[in-house]
């Protein structure tokens, strides 16, 4: 009995037992597959990318498959066209060259979202893409560089392949930083081929014509190793020697105390980064357009420093928006409430409307209330000390679309007015059919959102031939005043087909007077999905507006900040997010 | 010195509260531009300018009011800007569109009463008071209608801003029937030469038996009341009313009536100087779109022909007063 009631007790167990295992195995799912065509594994740089990729899919239970061109175009080509046909649900993909856009944007038409990993190529049917920007990595060399001499010192650059595109970016970012520098004199500035033994003579001649010098900045860890023989050779140890790429053999140079610095691009994060977009934009949510991976600085003293251990434990969010008067703020603070809440963590906002002195005290209450992430949308630059104070107290800054001047912000995320402006200029382009007389209402003048987008969308304007401005005139963004403006162009040139206008508030206005005026045969364009010109566009009086992804803005910026916090990845330090198109067509679907 | 007929004629506009100097740049401007642009002297462009500047000349009947007593109404532009939301709001509520206009009408006039309480009853300063009720009416008008537009397409409503009697326009109507009105008041009633007797020396109109306080008060009343006025007749032109409308009007409002030769110490001046005022900024916006003017420059030509008319104005005062 006793027996019996034991073996009960055993049965009453194995069943409970295979009731759990029961769902969880029938809820299983076909698993998702990924498909990443990397440029080349014999480099230890993309090899380090493609093992990122593959240690995040199997951490968030995807499958992956992995396929190496070894640099050559034609077998990319190939790899992809297998990936497709395998039926991968995201395609990851490091170009050998542009020439792969043709498969890339085939991957795309299919409805694959496509993710770019560090080189991209030239399509606008790209999901997102993942890199560094050599440009912001030249100008923060330089200033490492500068603040290292303390400001004055004789200095030789060695670039890279004349020509290279890494090579003019990096020398696009760091020598107007040299230049503005006072005490700093370029004493020498040679092309060393991005090669160890050519940077070895160039450098031993450099020291013949000038040997008093105080720093070698070097493009790349191949010339500094180069640059540093010749100096040993010389028995010069007294040189500061700067590269970039964190080389094996320059993380031992730096060790032995011979090479003063060199920058890490953390590319196995670039990798997992990929992943967790490639994840999202299958279930089809929005995914930053553009993100720009971080670098460190690896000198004497964090060479062999173990990485920051993970932080667990509740995390404070504190959010500070500019304002919640305007819907668009609005969306963005409610982005990051509910990220924060979905991640299980608290979010505290703050309005500051749109009062640069209300912020400040805002965020300093922040801090004082021991935020472990800041999220700001500053009112304007001005809000710059406040957010360097936050930093400076250990706390990691996001800037969401309104960001401040500031190289201690850990990342940024917003829209970028320049494209926005191509981008749409180029959708009313090829609306009309390539030819057309378009009147433009430009925002305020002065304002950073209206000139980059009187940036972005004039030149595609001129360069389109049969296109002509008729009139471009300011309407400061408001609406009763694009009303009287679009009155009185009617008046001068009532023969056009479109309005092209910086925002909806103008488009709104620009309708007002065409409908007064009887006029429904024009095409009018606005920015910003205000929920009128919505109304506008489904009643098919508005003929597109652009819709700026706000909510998901804020959602991303929590993740970031979360990231931040816990040292989970790399933080991309520059983000853009996509825009949508909003047409009758696209409000039916 | 003048010759002595435009003397003559110079205290003829006097009289009837004016300078002859607005209207002789006024000229000059049309004329330039008719020499410029053969789009700008067309009926239909000088119908289109009168109607654009009839919502600042009518805001600036009423600052003129105010302005003859010596006092200043800084709120004007958020007064619109309430007034339309709340009109905007009761029509998108189900009321009939009469009750809207009413209510967007009646709101600047409640604002302006208590301006001309405040300012009478409580003795504060005019700029101080208006400048308070600016902010509070626009903090109004974005709690009112948490920052979103509110559409407003009712036809009957967009009446007062679209419709026409006739070839004019139904806010020239207004315009013209806003300016009768005060023009009348102003000249032909002892409220009107009160409001002159306040601004010229408010003790001594005190002394002499003035109820200057209600008075005053009244001038804000009205002055509101044509705001409000001026709200509705713009939601009914854009079909939508927004809580940032009318922001800076203020400013325009307060640039025609000293365009029109109105004196900010108050006591002298008149309505039609305003008018003339209302329509050189009103054809200057219209000339430099016309001729499609770099958006960089049209401030910088606005703000010199205000100068350049306001220094001509001096001149001619200076030596007609001579």
């Amino acid at each position: 009995m006793l027996h019996s009631r034991h073996l009960g007790l055993f049965m009453a167990i194995v069943l409970l037992l295979i009731g759990l295992a029961g769902p969880a195995a029938s809820a299983a799912q076909e698993p998702v597959l990924l498909g990443l065509s990397v440029s080349t594994q014999s480099n230890p740089f993309y090899r380090n990318l493609a093992e990122g990729v593959v240690a995040e899919a199997q951490a968030l239970g995807a499958q992956v498959t992995v396929l190496s061109a070894d640099d050559q175009l034609e077998k990319q080509i190939s790899d992809v066209e297998d990936l497709i046909a395998a039926g991968v649900d995201a395609l990851l993909i490091n170009a050998t060259q542009d020439g792969a856009v043709g498969v890339v944007e085939q991957a795309a038409q299919a409805g694959i979202p496509v993710i770019t990993l560090q080189r991209g190529v030239p399509s606008s049917l790209v999901t997102s893409h993942i890199g560094t920007n050599n440009v912001l990595i030249g100008q923060l060399a330089a200033q490492w560089l500068i603040d290292r001499l303390g400001g004055t010192g004789r200095i030789v650059v060695l670039e890279g392949i004349p020509g290279a595109a890494s090579s003019e970016d990096r020398k696009t970012g760091s020598t107007p930083v040299f230049e503005a520098a006072e005490g700093i004199e370029i004493v020498a500035q040679q092309t060393a081929e991005y090669d160890r033994a050519t940077a070895l003579s160039v450098m031993e001649n450099i020291l013949q014509a000038t040997p008093d010098i105080d720093a070698v900045f070097c493009y790349n860890d191949e010339m500094a190793m180069g640059a540093l023989a010749a100096l040993e050779a010389a028995g010069r140890d007294d040189v500061i020697v700067t590269g970039i790429d964190a080389l094996p053999d320059a993380l031992e140079a730096i060790r032995a105390g011979k090479l003063t610095m060199t920058i890490r691009i953390p590319v196995y994060d670039m990798g997992r980064l990929g992943v967790r977009y490639a994840l999202e934009a299958i279930q089809g949510n929005m995914v930053p357009l553009r993100s720009v991976i971080p670098i460190e600085f690896i000198t004497a003293e964090n060479v062999d420093a173990p990485a920051p251990a993970p932080f667990e434990g509740p995390i404070k969010i504190g959010v500070s928006v500019s304002t919640q008067s305007n819907p668009f703020y609005q969306l963005l603070a409610q982005g990051t409430a509910d990220e924060a809440a979905a991640m299980g963590y608290e979010a505290t906002i703050l309005s500051a409307d749109d009062q640069l002195e209300k912020q400040i005290s805002d965020v300093e209450d922040l801090i004082a209330a021991g935020v472990d992430a800041l999220l700001i949308n500053a009112t304007q630059d001005g809000a710059v000390g406040v957010v360097e104070q936050a930093a400076q107290a250990g706390i990691p800054v996001i800037t969401m679309q309104r960001g401040v001047p500031s190289s201690l912000v850990t990342s940024h995320i917003g829209t970028d007015n320049v494209l926005i402006g191509r981008l749409a200029a180029e959708w009313l382009v090829n609306r009309l059919g390539g030819t057309g007389r378009i009147v433009v209402l430009e925002g305020i003048p002065g304002a950073a959102s209206s000139e980059n987008r009187k940036i972005g969308s004039t030149p595609v304007f001129e360069a389109a031939e049969g296109i002509e401005i008729v009139a471009q005139q300011t309407a400061e963004y408001d609406r009763a005043t694009a009303l009287s403006v679009m009155e009185n162009i009617l008046q001068a040139t009532p023969d056009i087909d479109a309005v092209f206008c910086y925002n909806d508030e103008m488009a709104m206005g620009a309708l007002a007077a065409l409908e007064a005026a009887g006029r429904d045969d024009v095409i009018v364009t606005g920015i910003d999905a205000l929920p009128d010109a919505l109304e506008a566009v489904r009643a098919g009086k508005l003929a597109m507006t652009i819709r700026i992804p706000v909510y998901d803005m804020g959602r991303w910026a929590t993740r970031f900040g979360v990231w931040a916090v816990t040292h989970d990845i790399a933080v991309p330090v520059q983000n853009t997010i996509p825009v949508q198109f909003i047409t009758q067509e696209t409000l039916a679907q | 010195m003048l010759p002595a007929r435009l003397r003559t004629e110079t205290r003829d506009w006097r009289r009837i509260g004016g300078s002859v100097a607005p209207i002789v740049v006024l000229i000059l401007i049309c004329l330039l531009l008719s020499l410029l642009t053969p789009r700008f002297l067309t009926s239909e462009n000088l119908i289109n300018v009168v109607r654009q500047s009839s919502l600042n000349a009518i805001v600036a009947a009423g600052m003129t009011l105010v302005i003859l007593t010596g006092g200043i109404d800084l709120s004007v532009g958020s007064l619109l800007a309430v007034s339309s939301v709340f009109s905007a709001g009761t029509l998108a509520a189900g009321s009939s569109p009469l009750a809207a206009i009413l209510a967007g009408i009646g709101i600047g006039l409640a604002f302006g009463v208590a301006n001309g309480l405040i300012i009478t009853v409580g003795d504060v300063a005019p700029f101080i008071v208006t400048l308070g009720t600016l902010t509070i009416a626009r903090g109004i008008a974005l709690v009112y209608t948490n920052g979103a537009p509110i559409m407003a397409m009712d036809n009957d409503f967009r009446f007062l801003g679209r419709g026409g009697i006739g070839f004019l326009p139904v806010p020239i109507v207004i315009l013209i029937v806003v300016y009768l009105a005060v023009y009348f008041v102003l000249n032909r009633t002892t409220f009107g030469s009160y409001v002159y007797a306040i601004g010229g020396n408010q003790e001594a109109a005190r002394l002499s038996g003035v109820r200057v306080r209600l008075i005053k008060a009244a001038t804000y009343a009205i002055s509101g009341l044509l705001a409000g006025l001026t709200g509705v007749i713009l939601t009914g032109r854009l079909g939508s009313a927004q809580p940032n409308l009318g922001s800076g009007d203020e400013l325009d409002a307060i640039a025609a009536v000293v365009l029109g030769g109105t004196s900010l110490a108050g006591g002298r001046g008149g309505i039609v100087g305003t008018l003339v005022g209302a329509l050189i900024i009103g054809i200057l916006s219209n000339g430099l779109n016309l001729l499609n003017v770099n958006a960089y420059y049209q401030p910088v030509a606005k703000g010199v022909v205000i100068l350049i008319a306001i220094l001509v104005d001096r001149r001619v005062r200076a030596s007609s007063a001579a």
